[in-house]
């Protein structure tokens, strides 16, 4: 999917790919500072009837929320990591094997922890109000 | 008499504080300084520096008090939220202290002890009160009834403050740790040199990603016309977001006074060591007939004295935990 969208319109957007990624377990948001990738997970995890408050794991490094249609959803931002070691210190490693979903805030600080099949989303800024949004439901490419 | 010995190790600093009949005799913390050099805290090597620190600073906490370890009548600790593995070195060591002591354990909610920060130095806040707690990864209202009645009401749906203060650091290239760099230049500043946005939201909610997205766009644009445009306008660029951040904060502290009729108001946790903040609350304090209280510095950021504070109300109340009692990294009330 390849969608430009505003704010208004991520209610819709997180229906939308949600249908296209939930056999996906495990979602990478890539997108820089400030594009909306807390606030498109917020739209998302509202969607999928979380009630517990969803807010910026930047500090916490993963939040974990339970939704009556996902389970058990862990919510994490790699951002204060460093690289492979320290996430798989800090737990993310087990979030991931856990098999609950898992929605990945600046998943390229660790991407070798990333398992084959993961559901990839990419943000662009277009303007102010505006964002490009491009899924890719795909085998992640590792480096070797 | 009650003599508590607590226990602080959630995120990066490891401190013990010593309090008797809820008067804090100590409060020392050891800072990890390892932590600037990631440009943030790192969970390992976080708790690896809890487990070097607790044994010397629970020394120092009870040398500085005067206290015997004989004579502590209960051990508390912090028992959520925070970082896991940080959590379960101070809860280990004080479950294993009050299994030997033979004395009650007390796990005290990390972010109900910041609001009860207030109640360690004169003058106290009469309850009910309403605190901002603000932080580096919490932004809430709570409305306190008693010690032990204490109820957010209203809370961040994205970034908290401290992080909305670290990250436009990071947007105008200043190093780690940029919140307090940020309040350094705003002081040199204009603060309405420029207009940065301020999120809708209902209630008594707060957002501040909206903010960053607008820093972000105002950079880009005005770097465009000049490279050097952050450089010549570093102090009014500071000014204008601190201020734009603290108006969304006490904009919403206002609307609680008005929805609650409490007018005690009190302010908590990191952030709340920012200058701007501490004149803003006192300014609009003064101006709406609100009684204000700010803690001492020591206790606004992470420190076992808040959480002395709030065992002391809990031991008064017999509210004691068993040795089954884990940490956890997130919690409710």
């Amino acid at each position: 999917m390849v969608k430009t969208y505003n704010i208004a319109e991520l209610d819709s957007l997180a229906r939308e790919i949600w249908q296209e990624g939930k056999s996906f377990k495990t979602w990478a948001f890539y997108a820089p500072m400030g594009a909306g990738k807390t606030t498109l997970v917020h739209s998302l995890c509202e969607f999928l009837g979380v009630k517990e408050t969803i807010s910026s794991p930047t500090f916490a490094l993963i939040n974990e929320y339970s939704s009556p249609v996902a389970g058990t959803i862990f919510h994490m931002d790699w951002y204060r990591l460093k690289d492979e070691q320290e996430a798989v210190q800090a737990g993310m490693e087990d979030a991931i094997l856990s098999n609950n979903y898992c929605f990945i805030e600046w998943p390229e600080k660790a991407e070798e922890i990333l398992p084959e099949n993961i559901f990839r989303i990419n943000i662009e800024l277009v303007d102010e109000n505006t964002r490009r949004i491009t899924t890719s439901a795909k085998a992640f490419n590792k480096k070797d | 008499m009650a003599t508590i010995l607590a226990i602080e190790s959630s995120c990066d600093e490891t401190s013990a504080s010593v309090c008797v009949d809820g008067k804090i005799l100590s409060n020392h913390i050891a800072n990890q300084t390892v932590h600037e050099q990631y440009g943030g805290v790192v969970p390992e090597l976080a708790s690896r520096a809890h487990m070097q620190n607790i044994v010397p600073v629970v020394d120092v906490a009870l040398k500085n008090a005067n206290i015997d370890l004989s004579v502590v009548d209960a051990i508390a600790f912090t028992q959520a939220p925070g970082l896991i593995g940080s959590l379960l070195v101070g809860a280990q060591f004080a479950k294993s202290l009050a299994l030997s002591l033979n004395k009650p354990l007390i796990a005290v909610h990390h972010m109900q002890a910041h609001v009860l920060a207030n109640l360690i130095d004169d003058p106290k806040p009469e309850f009910p009160f309403l605190c901002l707690t603000v932080s580096g990864g919490h932004t809430q209202i709570v409305k306190a009834s008693s010690p032990n009645e204490l109820k957010v009401i209203g809370e961040t749906i994205d970034d908290a403050a401290g992080e909305a203060f670290d990250k436009s650091a990071k947007l105008l290239g200043l190093p780690y740790p940029g919140g307090p760099l940020i309040d350094k230049y705003a002081q040199q500043g204009n603060p309405t040199a420029f207009k940065f946005a301020e999120p809708q939201i209902p209630e008594l909610n707060f957002s501040f990603s909206g903010l960053k997205t607008s820093v972000l766009y105002f950079l880009q644009a005005k770097q465009k016309e000049d490279p050097e445009f952050i450089n010549k306008h570093v102090n009014d660029l500071c000014a204008s977001i601190q201020s734009t951040i603290i108006n969304i904060l006490m904009k919403k502290v206002k609307k609680a006074v008005q929805q609650t009729g409490i007018t005690n108001v009190c302010i908590a946790g990191g952030v709340s060591a920012n200058s701007g903040l501490r004149t803003t609350l006192t300014e609009w304090g003064e101006k709406n007939g609100w009684k204000t209280f700010i803690p001492q510095f020591q206790y606004c950021t992470d420190n076992a004295a808040m959480i002395a504070i709030t065992a002391y109300y809990k031991y008064l109340q017999a509210d004691f935990v068993d040795l089954s009692v884990s940490p956890t990294a997130r919690a409710n009330w």
